[in-house]
């Protein structure tokens, strides 16, 4: 019986050490070049447009390689778990600067941008702010988009209704969705809007156009903010367009954002960044139109929110000084020209909007538009707790929305709640 | 031979058998089981700031403003619903498969193919059949007009509609209920029959008996599973709308990830534990009373 138990261990252990012994081979082949792996969201087309930006960078820099690891599943467990493990790859793409700035899963590259004398000012502010955290700098812009209203001409010359302008109003707004609902049921209802009920971030943007804000400056208070009158009067308005919106309160409407239900014309409005262009712009039955956010009284102005993305490097990386020769080309407008390019973002350069002739482009103009006028990074780059704090935030507009629970105290409630969570240890 | 060496014999084999298991057991889990729990007592995201805390983690899930209790008793509803569900289904279903009809053999293959998809790819389908708008549960039933119903989108549905995602995981139980009914000894039947035993008395009187070590077996595995169900809550509702569908798996799962906090997960996580083996020790201890072995002979004769 020894003798068996002895087998199954010979049988387990010697393709473990045949494994081991190719991989130290391997190493052992290897150069002078050394390979720097990139961990990226994008898969498909998005790792297809990094290869001619790689293959110029390795052109200019033959000691280093560069190998794309794309995750398009499960990204941000990946991150954690390889950080976790202390076997990262060298750098990453990266979206929510202040959690993992914090946990010391990214670098902090101040050092290496002094060293270089690199230029953060041809950025623009509020990209740049995306990158910063407690003083430090952990990535380089990517891209980005301001959230704004695509309108569907189909179903507004169908209801009769005018498209809507810059410097529209929230109650502008309101009559607008209104008009284009056509009050029937089944496969014939039309509605004005897609309305998500725990929509944290599209909203951060009209309570900052109506001089409200989530939490204080310094992300660690939630009370005399979240319960503000500013956000009240902010949710009262979004109560009344959720009851006469197409009800999506499910994960497909937070991951797909009614795009589904714009395309098909089921509905007339849909808040969005600027993704969809590109399939809308290829359906030639679907006729549309993007406008900028409407404001809350006549002549305010708008403070859009956006979404980004940043060129960052892991704080475990193997090749540090390597992933950043990498990150400064792929980040620096080399790499921010070829991705603008695509028009599936726009860039992050001061004036490379102009220079790509994205102003002639009547979609590309109004994101542009907004776009400048985004001075505020979103509430979660403040705090690394704001993500725990926002499902309490969450759950109270869903209350509210669904439940048709107090506004006031709703919110009230939840203030209390996320002031705990901003200022746990 | 001696009696005594077949049954040491006996013994060995069995340890050999586990015995993969078990080295997997202590190679990939013993350790990070460990580690789990000595980071139950820590404030520990990602190795910064790994600090004790003594029983900090745990006094929170009792904490009566937070979310692990309601969390859990959500949890216990579901799971209250689900394994009978799950249970009747499948050996309603394993029954009717053991039948000499045409097609069990496809059917069997159909309805265990779920098992081998991945719940997120299971979630997503059931995501689409329950959507409000477009889904195929309101289209069928436009045609005898009721509804819509918003299925996922009612926080008052929401959770029921994610315990019906379940039937989806017959096929486990239902395979063990085939094996265990086909293995009941035809000449009972025979002799019931010739006692003038119905259809359904059969059943109750010698399937069902005969079949209890199988149950018993099922009912654990499905408790522990879906104790542990998070994919499909992941894809379907991300435990919405307002927190109707907020289970603990999914609580844990937030807290580990999204919110960075590793050891407080841990101690969610060893709570669930103690929770679920609470449980099974109750119906193993309650077995005694209704499962038949059948090398008990004396009971049945």
């Amino acid at each position: 019986m020894k003798k068996g138990i002895t087998i199954i261990f010979l049988m387990m252990f010697i393709p473990a050490l045949g494994l081991m012994a190719a991989g130290s081979s391997e190493e052992a082949g290897g150069e002078d070049v050394v390979t720097v792996t990139y961990l990226t969201w994008d898969s498909g087309p998005g790792v297809e447009i990094t290869k001619p930006i790689i293959a110029a960078f390795e052109e200019q820099n033959p000691g280093i390689k560069v190998e794309m690891q794309s995750v398009p599943q499960g990204y941000d467990d990946k991150v954690l778990t390889a950080h976790a493990a202390g076997d990262t790859p060298d750098g990453l793409l990266m979206w929510n600067t202040s959690q993992w700035a914090e946990a010391g899963i990214v670098q902090d590259l101040s050092p290496y941008i002094a060293r270089d004398n690199y230029d953060m000012d041809q950025y623009l502010p509020v990209v740049k702010a995306w990158a910063e955290y407690k003083g430090g700098i952990y990535g380089l812009p990517k891209d980005f988009t301001p959230r704004a209203m695509f309108y569907n001409k189909n179903v507004f010359d169908e209801a009769g209704v005018a498209y809507p302008e810059a410097g529209w109003t929230f109650d502008d707004f309101v009559s607008t969705v209104k008009a284009l609902n056509n009050n029937e049921t089944g496969a014939n209802a039309r509605y004005g809007y897609v309305a998500i009920p725990g929509h944290t971030y599209a909203l951060q943007a009209f309570i900052w156009s109506n001089g409200g804000d989530l939490c204080s400056p310094d992300g660690t208070t939630a009370s005399g903010y979240i319960n503000s009158q500013a956000v009240v009067e902010v949710i009262q308005w979004y109560k009344e367009l959720f009851n006469m919106s197409i009800s999506t309160g499910t994960m497909d409407a937070y991951q797909n954002l009614g795009q589904n239900e714009f395309q098909s014309g089921i509905v007339g409005l849909m808040d969005n960044g600027l993704w969809p262009v590109s399939v809308y712009k290829d359906d030639t039955s679907l006729r549309f139109g993007i406008a900028p956010p409407p404001v809350p009284h006549k002549g305010d102005s708008i403070t859009p929110v956006i979404h980004s993305a940043t060129w960052s490097m892991f704080a475990k990386a193997e090749h540090k000084d390597e992933v950043w020769e990498f990150i400064k080309y792929i980040g620096g407008p080399a790499g921010g020209r070829v991705f603008a390019e695509q028009r599936w973002g726009l860039p992050v350069f001061k004036g490379m909007a102009e220079e790509l002739g994205l102003m002639d482009d009547e979609y590309m103009k109004v994101f542009a538009e907004v776009g400048e006028m985004a001075t505020k990074a979103p509430v979660f780059i403040r705090s690394p707790k704001w993500f725990e704090a926002d499902t309490e935030f969450k759950l109270a507009l869903e209350r509210i929305f669904l439940e048709d629970e107090d506004i006031q105290t709703a919110l009230g409630e939840a203030a209390l709640r996320m002031d705990k969570i901003l200022q746990s240890q | 031979m001696s009696r005594h060496s077949i049954k040491s014999q006996e013994r060995m084999s069995g340890y050999l058998l586990i015995l993969p298991w078990f080295l997997g057991f202590l190679f990939f889990y013993s350790g990070p089981m460990l580690f789990s729990f000595i980071i139950s007592f820590c404030n520990w995201d990602y190795f910064k700031d790994l600090t004790f805390i003594g029983l900090d983690n745990y006094f929170r899930i009792f904490d009566s403003a937070g979310h692990a209790l309601p969390a859990m008793g959500r949890t216990l509803k579901f799971v209250f619903l689900e394994v009978p569900l799950q249970l009747v289904i499948s050996l309603a279903v394993a029954m009717l498969l053991t039948r000499k009809i045409p097609g069990t053999r496809i059917s069997r293959t159909l309805i265990y193919l779920p098992a081998v998809m991945s719940g997120a790819v299971g979630g997503l389908i059931w995501r689409y059949m329950f959507n409000t708008q477009t889904g195929l549960f309101n289209y069928l039933l436009s045609f005898i007009g009721v509804g819509p119903i918003a299925w996922i989108e009612n926080p008052d549905i929401a959770l029921y509609s994610i315990v019906l995602t379940g039937i989806w995981a017959i096929g486990q139980p239902m395979i063990l209920f085939i094996a265990a009914i086909q293995g009941v000894p035809k000449t009972y039947y025979e002799v019931a029959e010739v006692d003038g035993a119905g259809k359904f008395s059969q059943f109750r009187h010698i399937t069902l008996p005969m079949i209890t070590p199988t149950i018993l077996i099922n009912t654990i595995i499905i408790l522990i599973l879906q104790f542990q169900m998070l994919a499909p809550i992941i894809v379907i509702t991300s435990g919405g709308p307002a927190k109707s569908t907020y289970l603990y798996s999914y609580l844990e799962y937030e807290n580990a990830f999204k919110f960075l906090k590793m050891g407080y997960a841990s101690a969610l996580s060893w709570f669930m534990f103690v929770v679920i083996l609470t449980l099974t020790l109750i119906i193993m201890k309650s077995s005694r009373k209704w499962v038949f072995y059948q090398s008990e002979k004396g009971k049945m004769l």
